[in-house]
């Protein structure tokens, strides 16, 4: 094994043992192997003959025969001097002691290093050293080794961490502790040294997680953004949330804030696929394909390293599923060292950003007079004049009431708590990380004290993690990792968003959620149930009856046990060794439910004694009893295995050759699937390889592949060959930018263009497209002859034809990409991208319905394309222990459109502006509104439009294509695309002495949304309540404004309002204070006393505010508004460290 | 080094084991595939099942475009999803448009339960190529069976299509799915050209079809030579019809891209000849084989019952009396359709009508919504006077106020209540008023009730819930043993929705000769009569004397004014007068202006015994086709738009 050594350069020892270190870390030889392998190196004999030679070729055949390394100087020691030895089956240091034997120059032999250093021309002065050595958290370390350098003397530090030892200003101490990273200080003219020794830095930090492996982080040249876990540390039981912004190349949205359903949507790159396949990245927890639900899951707590995988490059491996990119977490790992215990405990309050702001009753009762009139000047009114009165005074409250249906059914805020608690450490042979977390999130609905049961959403999640590292040989190391995650969500019936929209549909006039028990009325007193109101036609739906009248309960649970293998096989070859995962999970869910079903009254008022009558509307089909009502199931199981053979090695101290050859099988079967189709199991097999090569830490190639089998596929088809190729080049390595060394301290340029391809094309339960499906039991073409139709047959049917020719969709990807560093602060990462996906699965739109197809063929003709940049930029400044900055920002932009799009041919009946060539995948079409008809002379002399009945009032469009009549010809694209292009984020923290404070902006740009025009709309369903900004501003007879906000008012929807239209259209851009956070650590004596590490308690906040231009909602939700509210949170967490 | 080889072989066994070859062959055999349906005879006679499911089932008021005129109103604030959010009411109210068709039987692009025709009309013919390859028919004699009858369903979904868009493409052949653009891009066929071919398809398959059905237990209802020859009769008389026939000048000019003539804007007599021909063939075959109107002799009642009652028994069975067990049952019907089956439906809507049709019965907190189909008072004043004759013809109605209140007097006492209060309008009128009308103070007419009379009271608030919303409800369409309390669920009894009846064939004899000959004679006045005499009322001649145009049935014209009236008040809520009024080319007349009912929430009789209009509905030369949508023709540039729109 050859170590990179830069010699005859002026660097430093100190900086040849870091960078030997670094390369330690990559091979995985721990500081216990170097030990380890020690007590061999007395016995390891070399022979050499040589004359006239040089030390250097002594060096050379000394490495070349043995394990050792040589580390030096090259300007002290003298490599050229000449000089015969000839030794057969010597031991080294025999052979070390004859060649520098009267020279200055000494040997220390170290671990599998040899260091070489010059004897003190002069003879050293020795003097007394004392100092303190101490962890970064400035508690005393006791029991550090300090030792000089090339010798055997050395101390062991106090109690207190204080040490005293005699040394020459010419050595130099190595400071060593178990799970600590060794520093060597050069002694000087100092007399007090105090150091600071931190932990073992995690790998991360020097080599970064790629497929199927890692790599040194200057060697890498695909695109891979990695994010430290504690960005993504949010006051979130869903990890999801916190992806908008903080990582760059990540497209993300949130849509509704319900516990159990507030999961992000995140692409990376965005999207550059249409149609019904899968279009989210692939998401590899510990190397093993995951559902993005099960990423939510994840504890940043548990996360050790955390990378997005962009480029064909990077990706190329995953041939089959990256084409949408890849997601790859690896969970923590004990660390060796004394056992740790880390316990975090946070309680937050959870609140709406922003509740919909509804009329009130009576302003509702006027208006939906009003809008019955508008349609229909012969209606009769639904409220009389005399029951407005009535209501609006209030003194007949439950013969009229007025209903505030939000107030009774949700709260203003909730509480969740998470706790996680973990415990790692370790020793030589064994290290382990076991983490246990526990959440609790609440829904805002109200619970009714009249009920035995909560039905207020509380969602419970426990997850245990087990992953112990062990060391069976020398040479062989074995994870074994257990993961076992459950969540139990009871609430009501109906999910969250349910209830809000229910509320909004119902009538706050007509009754009210309950009466109150009449004592004077022995039917209604003695009743052990609510008395829940209801129309007397029980056509309304009592959301409060729905939410409060029973609970479902549903679990989901995954288990995963895992076992991976890792043996070198130096004594094949150097550098060679080999790796295998096995892995099987289990995944479930089911639910039920339990309800009564209430007994609903209304009121009225008995005409002869004047007095207030309650009826029960459903003596008989009423229940207050629980009734169940069993749910859905269901139940997977996977199994994964990978196999990768590796190589790794140093050729001539500049030819840094690596490779990898990877063999993976996957397998996943659902055990109730619906169909025979979704019966059978989904399989991969993948042949996978990446080549790299470095020369000299400057010039970096590498070639990838992929050779992946689908089971979809018909047999020609069924293998995707994806192959990608990259070039590095480190420019700050070169000679002519030595000067600016101390400015730009990294400077690289990469490019990598490759294949990658993707097999989830269609729908989940749509595979296998080279055969027919046809169902041959399909009751809906059922028939029945004979007596009584006695006589039944089920029908035929085809869901779909055969195509043998459907294949994978295939990504062409080129990423450009700049590392730039600068003074050792600022980080900064730039990447362009472009990328044409193709062999889309399209529906062809060329067969005419008359051809009596039942399902309409596809096939691998759409193609798009996409391209974008993405920038990253990190600062980190220590001004001293005491006061730290470091800032963060992205910018991710990335933008789509179709390239080929089988489309009818618009240009026949001139309206080209139809295709969608060369628009984003998700760009509107919608028509032009102009503004609110005026009057029926207006109505007359415009087009007809051709979406219902309309007058004046209602929106104008705009005869696009001056045929005289607006008609699904007239549209044309409006808006921008509704994934947002633009996701950016920016923040920064700072710590001075023991507070922290960090805060971070997120925002989205270039994208639109639509209210939706039926969502909203007021009276719908007849009581549907009205938003009060359209209460505010509508079109009426009195206030004939033709850009009001809301058009005429109508009792009912109207097609002609309702059609996607530039009316609608909303500006999606907004920024926001998506957390911040305010932490204070003990003081060191506090947490001693309380014989803690660390103890630090913090004040949290996410969605703080938001700028917008858009207010009648949250606007991340989109058109998504009504639904169950985003949350903002405000939390309060304690972490000790023990 | 021991330890090394141990562990070093794992990962060569996991490579050896994985690296089956046949890991990603899961694809079991046996997968069902086209060839699959035409294996053996069960398979196939699923496909022929399969191919009946496609016709549009006259039952479903929710996709049967029949329903889209001004029958049924169904509109309540409280429950629009139910009215105008069903795409039949879009219809209705005047937004059918090329830009949302609906109901669009052509690209199947709208609710849940239209399906595109053409996919059935794929399937008739994938049946056809395929049907020789079973090779354990039972025997040949069943296979040209199995023809024919696809035969039939192929040329009936022809003639529905037709029925709707006018000229459609002729599917005679498929067009493979590989086929190149030109081949699949189709022409739209002139209405005689589509005409012509399902005659030739019915020609083709009537030889082959059964006189009658022999087994009675598994194959009743099944396509029968009467049923084949009721269509051909159907089919001939629709196109010799005026909308077909030259009534229509504005069709001179609507011609496709080649320049053919799609709708013929000159008349030819002959059509006419050949479908009297036709329908006189038709009956035929159907008397021969049994088939005659269905009279009073037929109900067989324990109780003592007076001759009205039994009209109104007989007037509903003719419907509905399940006529399971063949013929002798319910004689009346000559084809009728599995309702609940077809078009794909399933679930609630199974029973719309008999929950919809039927007066106040159920439970007001039923799942269902009882009595919301309210049958207009433009239907209900058709309905004849006691005399036998039209309420603007009979001298006693003129000038009268029919919404004024009266009692019932005892000389109604067999079709109302006597002493309670109703309207003028509804007192003196044809037993098929009384037979086929469920209103406030009428009898509910239920065996249920047979022998305790019960009256169904839904002035304004006597009911609590649901109420339609016209006063008037189809009670014709509800059977008479369906059993239902109020206060109670229903519990309704099945039967097979009638497409063809015996009485819908006299009368387009009667229609078809009237026009043959240069004047009325008693041929005609006999086929009119059949149907009149059966619901209780005197023939046209002798009953036109009493009224203002005492001459009317003796001239072409006003007899064939009468046919069009008596057919109208035959056939109402059946299905047929949406399909009658278009043919005629009359629908302008009937389908404009204001669309009425009684004011349902009055509180006092002479509250509620007031006209009030529910909607106004407008309908246009263009109304008569439906537009396809305009997606169809940018797919399709060969196709050319519906008249008009």
């Amino acid at each position: 094994m050859k170590i990179y050594l830069l010699r005859g350069c002026n660097a430093s020892t100190k900086r040849l043992i870091r960078k030997m270190k670094l390369t330690c870390f990559i091979l995985f030889v721990f500081a216990s192997g170097l030990f380890a392998t020690n007590a061999e190196s007395q016995v390891a004999k070399v022979s050499i003959d040589l004359k006239n030679g040089t030390v250097a070729e002594v060096i050379d055949q000394i490495e070349k025969q043995t394990g050792y390394l040589f580390v030096y100087n090259a300007t002290k020691v003298d490599l050229l001097r000449e000089l015969t030895i000839s030794a057969r089956r010597k031991t080294v240091t025999d052979i070390l002691s004859a060649v520098f034997e009267g020279s200055d120059v000494t040997y220390v032999v170290e671990g599998s290093n040899i260091l070489l250093r010059c004897r003190a021309s002069e003879p050293p002065q020795e003097n007394r050293i004392t100092g303190k050595v101490t962890d970064k958290d400035k508690k005393p370390l006791p029991g550090v080794t300090i030792i000089i350098v090339g010798s055997t003397r050395g101390v062991i530090t106090a109690p207190d961490g204080t040490f005293s030892i005699e040394a020459s200003p010419s050595d130099k101490l190595v400071f060593s502790f178990v799970g600590m990273e060794s520093q060597i200080v050069d002694v000087g003219n100092q007399k007090t040294i105090n150091i600071i020794m931190s932990e073992k830095i995690d790998e991360l930090s020097e080599v970064t997680i790629v497929a199927f492996g890692k790599q040194k982080k200057e060697s890498v040249i695909s695109s891979i953004s990695t994010i430290n876990a504690e960005e993504l540390k949010v006051p979130s039981s869903n990890l999801t949330t916190s992806f908008a912004g903080r990582i760059s190349g990540i497209i993300s949205y949130q849509r509704s804030g319900e516990p159990g359903k507030d999961d992000a949507e995140f692409f990376v790159r965005g999207v550059t696929t249409f149609g019904t396949g899968k279009a989210d990245p692939l998401i590899l927890i510990d190397g093993v394909e995951m559902s993005s639900s099960d990423l939510a899951h994840l504890t940043p707590d548990d996360i050790g390293s955390f990378s997005i995988m962009k480029d064909a490059n990077a990706t190329a491996l995953y041939g089959a599923r990256g084409a949408n990119g890849v997601i790859l977490v690896n969970t923590k790992e004990g660390v060796e060292g004394k056992t740790r215990l880390s316990f975090r405990a946070e309680t937050s309050l959870s609140s709406p950003t922003k509740m919909v702001d509804i009329a009130d009753p009576l302003t509702f009762m006027q208006l939906r007079n009003k809008a019955v009139r508008a349609r229909n000047p012969l209606a009769a009114l639904p409220y009389t004049k005399e029951r407005i009165d009535i209501t609006e005074k209030g003194t007949e409250p439950l013969l009229y009431p007025q209903v505030d249906w939000y107030g009774m059914m949700f709260r203003d805020n909730t509480i969740n708590e998470r706790y996680n608690l973990n415990i790692s450490g370790g020793g030589k042979m064994a290290r382990y990380y076991v983490a246990g977390a526990y959440s609790i999130d609440r829904g805002i609905l109200k619970n009714d004290k009249a009920n035995h049961f909560e039905n207020n959403i509380n969602v419970k999640r426990y997850s245990l993690r087990s992953n112990i590292n062990m060391k069976f040989t020398p040479t062989t190391d074995a994870v074994i990792r257990l993961h076992g995650d459950m969540d139990k969500r009871v609430g009501p019936q109906q999910d969250g968003a349910d209830y809000f929209n229910q509320a909004r549909n119902v009538s706050p006039v007509d009754f009210p959620a309950y009466f109150p028990k009449d004592p004077d009325d022995p039917r209604t007193y003695y009743v052990n149930h609510i008395l829940f109101g209801s129309d007397p036609q029980m056509e309304l739906v009592n959301p409060y009856a729905n939410m409060v009248k029973g609970f479902r309960e549903s679990s989901s649970s995954i288990m995963l046990a895992q076992i991976e293998l890792s043996q070198k096989f130096d004594f094949i070859t150097t550098g060679l060794s080999a790796r295998t995962l096995f892995n099987i999970n289990r995944q479930s869910h089911y639910n039920f439910s339990r309800s009564t079903t209430p007994f609903l009254y209304a009121m009225s008022k008995n005409i002869v004694t004047g007095k207030n009558e309650l009826t029960n509307l459903n003596p008989k089909l009423g229940k207050s009893f629980l009734e169940y009502f069993p749910g859905g199931s269901t139940v997977s199981s996977s199994m994964y295995s990978e196999t990768a053979l590796m190589y790794n090695r140093l050729f001539a101290e500049k030819h840094d050759v690596s490779g990898i050859f990877v063999f993976t099988a996957r397998d996943t079967q659902y055990g109730n699937a619906d169909n025979l189709i979704g019966s059978l199991p989904f399989r991969n097999l993948t042949f996978a390889s990446r080549l790299t090569y470095g020369y000299d830490g400057r010039y970096f190639a590498e070639a990838n592949f992929g050779y992946w089998g689908s089971e979809r596929f018909e047999k020609k088809e069924r293998w995707g060959f994806f192959p990608s190729a990259g070039l590095g080049w480190m420019v700050s390595r070169e000679n002519f930018m030595k000067r600016y060394e101390k400015t730009i301290t990294k400077l690289k340029l990469k490019g990598t263009y490759g294949l990658t391809g993707n097999d989830q094309i269609g729908d989940t339960n749509d595979r296998f497209f080279y055969m027919s499906r046809v169902n041959m039991n399909d009751g809906n073409r059922a028939s029945q002859f004979g007596t009584d139709l006695g006589y039944a047959l089920p029908g035929i049917s085809f869901t779909r034809y055969a195509d043998p020719n459907i294949t994978w969709e295939i990504s062409r990807k080129l990423n450009l990409g700049v590392e730039l560093g600068i003074f050792n602060d600022v980080d900064i990462q730039f990447d362009y991208f472009r990328e044409r996906r193709s062999n889309i699965l399209q529906y062809r739109s060329d067969i005419p319905s008359t051809m009596g197809l039942q399902s309409i063929p596809s096939s691998n003709i759409g193609e798009a394309k996409s391209h974008g940049v993405e920038l990253s930029v990190d600062y980190k400044h220590f001004f001293s222990e005491d006061f730290w900055v470091n800032g963060r920002g992205t910018f991710t932009y990335a933008t789509n459109a179709y390239s080929r799009y089988e489309e009818p041919d618009y240009s026949t009946r001139n309206v080209k502006w139809l295709s969608h060539l060369g628009r984003s995948l998700s760009q509107p079409y919608g028509w032009v509104a102009e503004r609110l008809f005026i009057d029926e002379e207006d109505v007359r002399n415009a087009p007809e439009q051709t979406f219902g009945t309309y007058g004046p009032g209602d929106i104008k469009y705009k005869d696009i294509n001056s045929d005289g009549i607006i008609s699904s010809l007239d549209q044309v694209p409006i808006g921008l695309p509704t994934t947002p292009e633009i996701i950016y984020g920016f923040g920064f923290s700072i710590g001075v002495h023991h507070f922290d404070f960090s805060c971070f902006f997120q925002g989205s740009g270039n994208s639109s949304f639509f209210i939706d025009p039926r969502a909203t709309a007021p009276f719908a369903g007849g009581t549907r309540a009205i938003l009060k900004a359209y209460a505010d501003d509508h079109w009426s007879e009195e206030n004939q404004y033709p850009y009001a906000l809301w058009p005429r008012l109508s009792p009912e929807i109207l097609e002609n309002n309702s059609i996607t239209s530039t009316w609608w259209l909303r500006d999606g851009r907004f920024l926001r204070l998506k957390s911040a956070e305010f932490g204070y650590s003990l003081s060191n004596r506090l947490t001693k006393s309380l014989k803690l590490r660390n103890t630090r308690i913090y004040v949290s906040g996410t969605n703080l505010f938001l700028i917008s231009s858009f207010k009648l909602w949250d606007v991340e939700m989109a058109g998504n508004g009504l639904g169950y509210p985003l949350q903002r949170v405000i939390n309060v967490g304690l972490k000790l460290d023990f | 080094m021991r330890m090394l080889n141990k562990f070093s072989i794992i990962p060569i066994i996991l490579v050896l084991l994985c690296g089956c070859s046949d890991f990603l062959d899961i694809i079991p055999d046996d997968v069902a595939t086209v060839e699959t349906a035409f294996e053996n005879r069960q398979n196939a006679e699923s496909f022929l099942f399969t191919c009946y499911s496609y016709l549009p089932d006259p039952s479903d008021p929710w996709t049967y475009p029949a329903y889209s005129i001004d029958e049924f109103y169904m509109h309540s604030p409280e429950k629009l999803s139910l009215g105008p959010a069903q795409e039949m009411y879009k219809i209705i109210d005047g937004n059918q448009s090329v830009s949302q068709t609906y109901l669009d039987f052509w690209g199947g692009t709208g609710g849940k339960a239209v399906k595109n025709l053409f996919q059935g009309i794929r399937d008739c013919n994938i049946f056809l190529e395929n049907i020789d390859n079973p090779k354990d028919m039972q025997s040949e004699t069943e296979r040209k069976r199995w023809i024919a009858e696809v035969k039939f369903l192929k040329a009936y979904l022809h003639f529905f299509m037709m029925q709707v868009y006018g000229p459609v493409p002729v599917i005679k052949e498929n067009i493979p799915i590989s086929a190149g653009i030109d081949e699949v891009r189709v022409f739209r066929e002139p209405v005689d050209s589509v005409a012509a071919y399902v005659v030739q398809l019915l020609d083709e398959a009537i030889p082959d079809l059964p006189e009658e059905i022999a087994d009675v237990k598994n194959e009743f209802r099944r396509v029968t030579k009467p049923i084949a020859l009721a269509v051909k009769a159907k089919v001939l008389t629709t196109v010799a019809s005026p909308l077909y026939n030259g009534g229509v000048s504005d069709y001179s000019g609507y011609t496709d891209s080649k320049g053919t003539q799609l709708i013929s804007a000159t008349y030819d007599p002959q059509k006419w000849i050949r479908a009297a021909d036709a329908i006189q063939e038709a009956i035929n075959v159907c008397e021969n084989n049994g088939n005659r109107l269905m009279d009073t002799t037929d109900i067989n009642l324990t109780n003592e019952f007076s001759t009205r009652m039994k009209y109104k028994i007989t007037l509903r069975d003719m419907i509905s009396k399940d006529g399971s067990q063949g013929l002798a049952d319910n004689p009346e019907v000559i084809w009728a359709i599995n309702q609940g089956t077809n078009s794909g439906r399933k679930g609630n809507y199974d029973t719309d009508y008999y929950y919809g049709c039927i007066e106040y019965l159920c439970y007001p907190g039923g799942s269902h919504w009882a009595g919301y189909f309210g049958a207009t008072m433009n239907t209900v004043k058709l309905f004849y006077t006691d005399k036998g004759i039209p309420i603007k013809e009979d001298p006693d109605w003129l000038g009268i106020d029919y919404s004024e209140v009266v009692t019932i007097p005892a000389s109604s006492k067999d079709y109302l209540p006597s002493g309670e209060a109703t309207a003028r309008f509804n007192l003196n009128r044809e037993p098929r008023f009384y037979a086929h009308l469920g209103f406030n103070r009428s009898y509910v007419t239920m065996k249920h009730y047979e022998t305790t009379p019960y009256i169904n009271r839904s002035l304004g608030n006597e009911i609590l819930g649901k109420k339609n919303f016209t006063g008037y409800n189809a009670i014709k369409l509800t059977s008479y043993t369906a059993s239902g309390l109020f206060g109670e669920y229903f519990n309704p009894a099945n039967y097979q929705f009638p497409l063809i009846r015996m009485a819908d064939l006299y009368l387009l004899y009667a229609e078809a000769l009237n026009e043959v000959k240069a004047a009325p004679d008693g041929e005609v006045y006999q086929f009119v009569d059949k149907v009149r005499n059966r619901a209780g009322l005197k023939g046209v001649v002798e009953t036109w004397q009493q009224s203002v145009n005492p001459n009317r049935p003796s001239t072409k014209e006003g007899m064939r004014e009468i046919i069009r009236t008596e057919r109208q008040i035959e056939l109402m809520y059946e299905g047929q007068r949406f399909f009658d009024l278009r043919r005629w080319y009359i629908a302008e007349a009937y389908l404009n202006g204001p669309v009425t009912g009684w004011q349902v929430f009055g509180t006092t009789p002479e509250n509620y015994y007031k006209e009030t209009t529910l909607f106004t509905r407008s309908y246009k030369l263009r109304d008569y086709f439906w537009p396809i949508r305009e997606y169809d023709l940018l797919v399709n540039p060969n196709l050319v738009q519906s008249y008009g729109w």
